[in-house]
């Protein structure tokens, strides 16, 4: 294995860590865009407001 | 600041909410686009936001929709209403404004459509109805963005200034008596859950019960709210209800009288009477809907978009050659050539080529609903439905499942009986979604290339014939009763408007764009792993020698009847659980082929009747796991969610098993 082969490994790992988050931040119903209409059952909405 | 948007359904509502806000959610030309509320910060004004609530014709706790706003306004205490009113449907509209200005909070009207009313020879009265109701009253025009600077400079005085509507009795007769002692009775429970006494009193003649409960009030008390409205219902010879819709009718049609002097009949509704005499013809609207569909999806499948989606496919093909020769130039491994080519390239690439067909196809469907069209076919399939004791407002969540079950399964929320809900929820997922597209598309490449659009035609009404069966059986054995009456409000027929159609097209570029590199993304990824590696996590010969393959082959015989006992086909069908686009981008995957080269490696492991097969079960089988937690989430229950995995799953197993064997027979 060369380095642009240890590259590479990265590059994927990188792109699928980024693509599971962006899944995860989905499936949690919204990424707290209070444009969306599902930001009424967003937890992250639910969160600003306990904060508050 | 907080304001909420308030109107019909229909009236201009979330054109009115892109217009203050800058946003661009999508506007749809049928009702009950919205069903749940927005919020957006209005333009220039840091601080003040606005709710698009979903449309309502009164304050009654009926359908979920009106539940959503009757909620947000009573129990978030907003600190204004907008209340969008049609002015074309000014009467109607009124209804709902009355009740509002019940609420006595801060309120402006929004009167939307005056461009209409102005070119049709109409005029209304501002001033003098202002004047009569108590409240601003804006003149706007939300598609022409007319009148929307005022609107919200008048709603933002109204708020600072704290002004409460100056009218609050709309009644006259026996009703008003009646109000008027129920809100005396009423007065301290009422100022507890601080609603106004006599928007209270008003409800609870209408029968509201869960308002009722909410003001906990003794036996005596209700006996004797109960006693003054038999005593109101004795006396004007008719029942609560109607004692009430007719005391705010009486008033609303003085107003008008007053005020309003009405349009001459539009240019465009004598054009939209005459077409609808053709499209919503008794015996020719069907037939019309079916030729139009199977003209759009000849153009989609057989012209355009096929003609597109070659081309992509092409020119990913090509770079994903120029990025094979590039890595084996600077010598990277064979495993991470594999990884990134067959694993990525493959797998992602082929559902990328589908973007064209997809995009095509809903260009056309909303050219459909942007034109009003839609909504007259919601009206033609209300008898078709009411056969499978249905209304015909079942019809817009099924329509809306054609492009995903998400959306689809969330509005039906628009419909009012809680039956007819949950049967709709049932079978939304037969209609075929969009994700399924690159599935058939595929398919009929590698095995139908000269009859796509028959196929594809079969394909979409095999499901609603599926749908229109376990309807039957739902009626007949669970869900037994009469489904509630439907009224739609029929649009004008109008050109379509570019920023609709071009919003909506980039939303579905968008959204499947993003699964492509998320969902999909991740699923080659791990496909790509499972069919390189065996269990010691030694690189394998041949993919038949794999951990996929083992998992393969142990579901592999349930299959065997259907046709397809291949290892690869049914590991496509699981990871098809995850995104339906996932099959063909895991058949590329493990053929170790491009979208170019996928038809032919489809050849050796489908026979075209197993193909057909395949189709059919593809079509029908479990819904996503998106579409199955918001089913769980609408139905309030795990079991109906599992309940329907397991009954699309069978209903999928059984269909393919028939086609198969008919096919058998047959040839």
């Amino acid at each position: 294995m060369s380095i642009i082969d240890y590259l590479l490994i990265a590059v994927i790992i990188i792109l699928g860590i980024l693509a599971l988050r962006y899944m995860s931040r989905q499936r949690n119903g919204c990424q707290g865009c209070q444009h969306c209409q599902y930001y009424d059952g967003c937890n992250i909405k639910r969160k600003r407001e306990d904060d508050q | 600041m907080i304001f909420a948007l308030v109107g019909n359904q229909n009236s201009g509502k979330t054109t009115l909410f892109n217009q203050l806000t800058g946003s661009n959610q999508h506007v749809g030309n049928f009702p009950g686009v919205t069903v749940e509320s927005k919020t957006g910060e209005i333009r220039g004004h840091k601080g003040v936001s606005v709710v698009d609530l979903p449309g309502i014709y009164s304050l009654s706790p009926y359908t979920s929709e009106e539940i959503v706003t009757r909620d947000f306004v009573m129990k978030q205490h907003p600190d204004g209403i907008i209340n969008i009113v049609d002015a074309t449907n000014i009467e109607r509209n009124l209804y709902l404004s009355i009740q509002l200005i019940e609420l006595n909070i801060p309120m402006v009207i929004a009167l939307n459509m005056m461009d209409e009313i102005r070119s049709n020879a109409g005029s209304i009265d501002i001033a003098l109805m202002q004047k009569e109701l108590g409240v601003p009253i804006v003149p706007i025009s939300a598609s022409k963005n007319e009148g929307i600077t005022e609107l919200i400079n008048v709603a933002v005085k109204t708020v600072e200034t704290r002004q409460y509507p100056k009218r609050q009795d709309f009644c006259t007769g026996a009703p008003h008596r009646t109000i008027h002692a129920i809100s005396h009775m009423i007065e301290d429970h009422a100022e507890l859950i601080r609603i106004p006494p006599k928007f209270v009193a008003t409800k609870i003649i209408e029968g509201d019960q869960p308002l009722l409960k909410a003001l906990q009030l003794t036996e005596t008390e209700i006996i004797s709210i109960e006693n003054s409205i038999k005593e109101m219902e004795n006396s004007l010879q008719t029942d609560r209800k109607a004692a009430i819709a007719d005391m705010r009718y009486l008033f609303i049609d003085r107003l008008c009288s007053e005020t309003v002097v009405k349009p001459l009949e539009s240019k465009q509704h004598i054009r939209t009477e005459k077409i609808d005499r053709i499209l919503t013809n008794k015996y020719l609207a069907i037939p019309i809907f079916l030729i139009m569909m199977g003209i759009i999806f000849w153009l989609t499948f057989g012209v355009i978009g096929g003609f597109l989606s070659d081309l992509l496919g092409n020119a990913i093909t090509g770079f994903s050659d120029i990025v094979k020769s590039g890595l084996e130039a600077v010598r990277v491994n064979a495993v991470m050539v594999s990884l990134i080519i067959d694993g990525v390239f493959a797998g992602v690439g082929s559902v990328l080529t589908f973007i064209p067909t997809i995009v095509v196809l809903f260009f056309f469907l909303s050219l459909m609903e942007d034109s009003g069209y839609i909504a007259r076919v919601a009206f033609v399939m209300d008898k078709l439905l009411r056969k499978i004791g249905l209304s015909g407002r079942s019809f817009v969540p099924m329509l809306i499942g054609f492009g995903c079950t998400v959306p689809a399964i969330m509005a039906t929320r628009t419909l009012p009986s809680e039956r007819d809900r949950k049967i709709t929820i049932f079978l939304t997922p037969f209609m075929s979604c969009s994700a399924k597209l690159p599935i058939y598309g595929m398919f009929t490449l590698a095995f139908f290339p000269n009859h796509r659009v028959w196929v594809m035609l079969f394909l979409y009404l095999l499901g609603i014939l599926l749908a229109i069966i376990s309807g039957l059986i739902f009626t007949k054995t669970v869900y037994r009763g009469n489904p509630a009456p439907f009224i739609m409000e029929l649009p004008n027929y109008r050109l379509p408007s570019v920023k609709s159609v071009a919003l909506l097209l980039w939303d579905k570029a968008k959204d499947f764009l993003t699964r492509a590199f998320t969902v999909i993304f991740i699923a080659s990824l791990i496909i790509w792993v499972l069919q390189t590696f065996d269990l010691r996590f030694n690189v394998v010969a041949g993919s038949a020698e794999s951990m996929l393959a083992g998992i393969g082959r142990f579901i592999a015989p349930v299959f065997q009847p259907l046709g397809f006992s291949d290892w690869k086909a049914s590991t496509a069908l699981i990871t098809g659980f995850m995104a339906k686009e996932a099959v063909i981008s895991t058949l590329a995957v493990l053929t170790g082929t491009n979208s170019s080269n996928l038809p032919q490696a489809l050849g050796q492991i489908f026979t075209p009747l197993a193909a057909l097969s395949y189709l059919v079960f593809t079509l029908i089988y479990s819904p996503c796991v998106a579409a199955i937690s918001t089913i769980r989430r609408e139905m309030h229950s795990s079991i109906a969610a599992l309940g329907v995995v397991l009954f699309q799953t069978a209903a999928a197993w059984l269909a393919a098993f028939v086609v198969y064997r008919l096919g058998l027979l047959l040839i």
